[in-house]
């Protein structure tokens, strides 16, 4: 077992910056490099000390900290932990962390102290996930959903769903192993099916928080898409990039939209062409269409909509549908830009698509306040309340519904279950799916059940 | 004088045993306290029901007596649940108590290389330990094992055997509560076994205390009948043993009544001298068989209680009252059967009773049964916290088994929970904490599906034939219909049926009619479609094979995914901890896991993985130090 270290708070210039060690040297480090006025070997758990941080070799004093000392098994990871609060300011912080790798730790990997704690038994594993989730939380509110997970929000909805199930497996063993107590119960497994399709669906909301969305800006050429991108990142300040790799640049940006990171994407211009360079353009903006969340269509409203537009708004709704959005005209918010000038007469009427329209002018800025407001209604009009965010969870969860499912189908096959051995194989596999996130069940647990519900026994 | 083994107690635990070992060939000598209650149904005249009918067919496929004697004393056999699929069917008998007790003794009598004695045994005889030295590892892992090499009884006759089996039920420090006075003793009217239960205490084993009841006798002559319902036997009905020939068992009913709100009254305002409510029996009494005073006090709500009135045998007025299991005072059980109808003038011929006794926690022993302190020491049945005949048999043969196969210096015999109810019973036995006395419920398997009574013999009878205990003519004609099952299923998958031909069929149960012609196969899958149904239409067959065609098309998809998920765990199953392993060298197992894995010390991770308090983090360091000793070596 290692004795491993980081900085565990996030690179920048704070007030004070957190060095974590972990393992069983940890606390002979600690007097190794700390001096203060006791060794830290020697100090009760979870106890703080003040003192310095000195290079035993160089005898240099690097800084003055408080340092924690918490000794196995009450500790995160459960092994001996030490935490060294210093100064803030990367090179410091660097320093210290150097100076432990020194002397006997090993650079944690990232979320290994989460995986130690998992490991160990600590925390289970939605927890465990969770824990990364909060390391890697880009906005504001993915950081408190990631807090609600942590807190076991996710494993009580699950827990709930979980319970009912339990209670239909003991009333179905319960009908097996004492046929002539208890008679064969009538299931009704239709609120699990809903509360676990709620679940799911609130899967790609939590996708969609801790990843964000793609809004894509689509329309024919010039009818200003780079205008309106230019001044929706600059009037709000785009945030720090989620991917590595990806910069602020001319096309797409990020900005945050009530603590959904958002991708916005200006699109080439999209009309026939022969011109290679132009059809990689318009290419791209297809397939960027295809995994838009949203779509902002701009229409230049001088020029009153016409044909080309109704024929681009087609291809961009088959593009979203593709996507699996069946009621793709909700993940469309139209844009009716150069409000400023006079309008021609409208040629052809948007009547039958039925999505918001927003008159703006984005060369003179007038009205594009209301654009980030209604992609936010946009947002929360397609989703319900986050929950589910791992796609361990959504397997678990699908694996689980599948289940129900064949249960479903069974107890419809006859009134009465008649094969009820096989509905309680079903329902015992559902449970076990959600057992993989929040513990397991044992055939014990459903024995309790019957025992505490029906008076059974001869 | 010298055996080969010793079996200690004549309950269905001990007789299994004793006449596994001698059919093995092992010398065996058969120590009985009393050798006319041999086999004794201490509690209810029946055998089987869910989960212990699949014990019994079991047993009898490696060989066991349980089956055979219950098919020739059985006397109103009944298949439960067959309005339910067949993995879940599980067959039960009245038995006649008298007739059983024979039958055993008849057969222990004649058995070849098996000595009977009626002798109290009062000690285990350790090998003299003369200074060998462990390590401290070894002593961690306990490895400093002695060795069982005999027995002294209370006449002070010491017998030697290479293996010692001891099978005393609820005998050892047995103590029977009526109301608030107590006594010693095994069963009602017989002496209980009380200096060995301190021999094996000084030997260093950890013994509990559990407790049971059993319910008041009356005298049929004084019941009248007509004021209870009658449950019949099945006319036709199925039997237990692959030996079984021409089976045409008597065919005696049952008789059931309900309590009411007077018996309930009565019991509550008396429970000032239940010896349960007043803190007098210690023991822990199982949930699943409660007594009528828990009946009434934990299910206040529930008014009316089933009473089933069971026939003791052929030639007895004696009738058994299932489900008035009591520790009440004889003025008080007397009363509240007036309380019930078709009771009302009944006369108690034997009062019902609590019994506490001392057990020996089992995780105490390796899944072979031997004990892991003492080498040559095994134990069976009751004494390892059990509950019910067909789960001490299932012991018994595994012991006995086991003994055999120590003996002859052979492998030892463990069976596995995906291809047995016995492999449950035991694992369940070794890694789970026993909290009250453990019976079997089809629940308790997880692999349910594929563990069924109809196919014992294709899981098991290779093993009995294997270790000489079943003969192997039985084998090939069970190969002969799964056979004939495998290619009438194949036909019946591609045949089909015209909906001319089937419609009126379908109408006639309530199947949904077709409008093409659909696959005998087909229509047996439909729950509610019975073989017996489409008899006219298809080709006579036995019941033997239609049965199980008919299995196969209900259970259609869920047979393979069963096997699909043995297959799965098989390497997690398969993978064996040594016994000598240092749990302390594991880093990071929690103090919890690291206590429960070195006092139980699984034989395979699978097993490590049950044990109650061992999470998933623990296996994996588990396994993490396993395969570094193993890169070690």
């Amino acid at each position: 077992m290692d004795t491993i270290s980081a900085i565990a708070t996030p690179l920048g210039e704070g007030g004070i910056g957190i060095v974590r060690i972990s393992g069983p040297n940890a606390l002979y480090i600690a007097d190794k490099i700390f001096k203060g006025k006791v060794k830290s070997s020697q100090v009760p758990s979870h106890t703080v000390h003040y003192g310095k941080i000195i290079d035993p070799d160089t005898k240099i004093v690097i800084d003055e900290v408080l340092l924690l000392v918490m000794r196995k098994p009450n500790t995160y990871t459960r092994e001996n932990m030490i935490e060294i609060n210093a100064h803030g300011g990367y090179i410091g912080l660097k320093q210290i962390l150097e100076l432990i790798l020194k002397n006997g730790a090993r650079l944690a990997e990232s979320g290994e102290f989460t995986k130690c704690a998992f490991l160990s038994g600590r925390i289970d594993l939605a927890q465990a996930e969770a824990v990364l989730d909060i390391v890697q939380a880009k906005t504001d509110k993915s950081l408190s959903l990631a807090v609600l997970q942590l807190n076991g929000e996710l494993s009580n909805e699950i827990q709930k769903i979980k319970e009912n199930l339990i209670e239909i497996s003991a009333r179905l063993e319960a009908s097996i192993d004492f046929p002539e107590d208890v008679e064969e119960p009538d299931i009704n497994l239709k609120e699990v099916t809903e509360k676990i399709t709620k679940l799911l669906k609130s899967g790609e909301t939590g996708k969609l928080v801790r990843e964000g969305i793609t809004v894509a800006i689509v329309g024919k050429t010039n009818v200003g898409k780079s205008s309106l991108f230019n001044i929706l990142v600059s009037q709000n300040r785009a945030i720090v990039t989620p991917y590595p790799g990806t910069t602020r640049d001319t096309i797409e940006s990020w900005i945050n939209l009530d603590g959904i990171p958002v991708k916005l994407v200006d699109t080439a211009g999209i009309r026939e062409s022969k011109n290679p360079i132009e059809k990689e353009g318009i290419q791209r903006t297809q397939e960027i269409t295809k995994e838009a969340f949203a779509v902002l269509f701009v229409f230049d409203k001088s020029e009153g909509i016409q044909k080309e537009d109704l024929e681009l708004l087609e291809d961009v709704k088959d593009k979203l549908e593709q996507n699996g959005n069946p009621d793709s005209i909700n993940r469309i918010i139209g844009i009716l830009n150069k409000c400023d000038l006079s309008c021609s007469k409208d040629k052809v009427k948007l009547h039958p698509y039925n999505f918001p329209l927003i008159s703006v002018s984005a060369l003179k800025k007038i009205n594009v306040d209301s654009i980030l407001p209604a992609i936010s209604k946009l947002i929360s009009l397609n989703n319900v309340p986050p929950l589910v965010m791992r796609i361990r969870h959504l397997d678990a969860l699908r694996r689980a519904n599948e289940s129900i499912d064949r249960a479903t189908s069974l107890v419809e096959a006859v009134r009465k279950p008649s094969l009820p051995e096989l509905i309680s194989y079903e329902i015992k596999e559902a449970i076990n799916a959600l057992g993989e996130i929040t513990g397991e069940v044992t055939s014990e647990d459903i024995l309790n059940r019957i025992f505490s519900e029906f008076c059974v026994g001869k | 004088m010298n055996f080969d083994c010793i079996v200690i107690g004549g309950g269905h635990a001990g007789y299994e045993a004793a006449l596994a070992s001698s059919r093995m060939g092992l010398n065996t000598l058969f120590l009985t306290l009393n050798l006319d209650t041999i086999a004794q149904l201490s509690c209810n005249p029946s055998m089987g029901g869910l989960g212990k009918s699949q014990l019994i067919f079991e047993v009898d496929r490696l060989g066991g007596e349980i089956g055979y004697a219950t098919d020739q004393t059985g006397i109103g056999f009944k298949m439960l649940n067959t309005k339910k699929g067949p993995a879940v069917w599980s067959l039960r008998t009245q038995i006649d108590r008298k007739r059983y007790r024979e039958n055993i003794r008849k057969t222990v009598m004649n058995q070849k290389n098996l000595s009977v004695k009626q002798e109290e045994v009062t000690e285990i005889i350790l090998e003299d330990e003369n200074g060998s030295s462990f390590t401290k590892t070894q002593k961690r892992a306990g490895v400093n094992k002695k060795k069982a090499i005999g027995v002294r009884t209370r006449t002070r006759m010491d017998y030697f055997a290479k293996t010692i089996i001891v099978t005393t039920g609820t005998f050892l420090n047995g103590l029977i509560h009526i109301g608030l006075h107590h006594h010693s003793a095994g069963r009602m009217g017989e002496l209980p076994s009380e200096k060995l239960s301190n021999s094996l205490q000084n030997i260093g084993f950890e013994l509990g205390r559990l407790k049971t009841g059993t319910s008041p006798r009356v005298d049929g002559k004084t019941i009248d009948f007509s004021q209870t319902t009658t449950q019949l036997p099945d006319s036709n009905p199925a039997n237990f043993s692959h030996l079984s020939k021409n089976f045409n068992p008597p065919k005696i009913a049952c008789y059931i009544t309900h309590t009411n709100q007077k018996t309930q009254e009565l019991i509550l305002s008396n429970l000032d001298r239940s010896p349960l409510y007043q803190g007098i029996i210690s023991g822990i009494g199982p949930r699943y068989c409660p007594s009528i005073e828990d009946k009434c006090v934990k299910f206040k709500e529930k008014e009316s209680h089933q009473v089933f009135i069971e026939p003791d045998g052929l030639d007895t007025d004696e009738y058994y009252l299932n489900g008035l299991a009591t520790s009440l005072p004889a003025d008080i059980q007397i009363k509240i059967l007036h309380t019930i109808p078709g009771l009302k003038e009944v006369e108690i011929i034997r009062l019902g009773y609590g019994i506490e006794y001392d057990f020996v926690f089992p995780y105490q022993v390796y899944p072979t049964l031997e004990t892991k302190r003492v080498e040559n020491l095994f134990f069976a049945g009751q004494i390892l916290g059990t509950s019910g005949y067909e789960e001490a048999s299932a012991q018994g043969m595994i012991a006995g088994i086991n003994a055999g196969l120590k003996v002859k210096k052979h492998a030892p015999f463990i069976l596995k929970r995906d291809e047995s109810y016995i492999g449950v019973l035991i694992d369940d036995l070794v890694t789970q904490d026993i909290l009250e006395p453990y019976r079997m419920f089809t629940s308790r398997v997880e692999r349910r599906l594929i563990l069924r009574q109809d196919n014992a013999s294709e899981r098991l009878m290779k093993y009995g034939v294997k270790f000489g205990l079943v003969d192997k003519t039985y084998c090939e004609k069970m190969e002969e219909i799964k056979d004939k099952v495998k290619l009438k299923l194949k036909k019946f998958k591609s045949q089909r049926v015209a909906p001319e031909i089937i419609n009126p069929i379908l109408r006639k149960h309530k199947s949904a009619p077709v409008t093409q012609s659909i696959t005998i196969f087909q229509i047996l899958k439909r729950p509610e479609m019975k073989w017996k149904m489409i008899e006219s239409i298809i080709e006579p067959l036995e019941t033997e094979v239609s049965s199980k065609i008919e299995l196969h098309a209900k259970y259609d998809g869920y047979i393979k995914r069963e096997h699909e998920l043995v297959k799965k765990v098989k390497s997690f199953e398969n993978y064996k901890i040594p016994q000598e392993f240092d749990y302390l060298k594991v880093s990071g197992l929690s103090s919890e896991a690291y206590e429960k894995l070195s006092k139980i010390r699984p034989i395979t991770i699978g097993q490590a993985n049950r044990i109650s308090g061992v999470r998933s983090a623990d296996i994996t360091r588990l396994l993490v130090a396993l395969k570094s000793k193993a890169l070690i070596n």
